[in-house]
């Protein structure tokens, strides 16, 4: 396994609840990106973001370690959740507070 | 750009019995929304039911299909959510 790949089973395993999008929580640099972290703060969650723009191995390592070709991804306890559309569908059915308790 | 039939042809090969709804809201052929509504989803979390919408269509993505806003749901719960 490659070191980005380390790093990211890391990152994933020692923050419950983390973020991989375009820009940061503060100024995300992308409307997916930017919604997935309102609904996050609108929950009042405590997430980690890392900024894929930043470090164009970890934006290419993201998408090997899930299998998933978009950003932002979401995971929560360990577990890949989705993008903005599974976010907002979770969100919209009361599921997504539920996986952050 | 590509046709909305196009997508959906590919999806109803995959997922067979699938109710499938594609608009193309900006009319530019590139950008599609998506709502696939199928009973193979049932036990299956949300992001296994992406996978078996979005996998079928990588073949087009790159080429002719630029973006799929994608909302998936097992009948049950399409009923729940439009009551």
């Amino acid at each position: 396994m490659s070191t980005t790949q380390e790093q990211i089973k890391e990152d994933i395993k020692n923050n419950p609840v983390i973020l991989f999008m375009k820009g940061s929580k503060l100024m995300p640099l992308c409307g997916f990106s930017g919604r997935v972290v309102a609904i996050l703060n609108q929950l009042g969650a405590n997430f980690e973001t890392r900024n894929v723009l930043e470090d164009d191995e970890l934006r290419q390592g993201i998408k090997e370690y899930s299998n998933w070709p978009t950003l932002p991804q979401l995971y929560i306890n360990g577990e890949f959740i989705g993008g903005c559309d599974i976010v907002m569908q979770l969100h919209e059915e009361g599921e997504l507070q539920k996986l952050l308790k | 750009m590509i046709e909305e039939s196009k997508i959906k042809d590919t999806i109803q090969k995959a997922i067979d019995g699938a109710e499938i709804d594609i608009q193309n809201p900006r009319g530019d052929g590139l950008h599609f929304d998506a709502i696939v509504i199928a009973k193979q989803f049932e036990g299956k979390s949300l992001m296994e039911q992406q996978r078996m919408v979005m996998e079928p269509l990588s073949a087009l993505f790159g080429s002719s299909l630029h973006a799929l806003s994608l909302k998936t749901y097992t009948p049950d719960r399409w009923k729940k959510v439009n009551q």
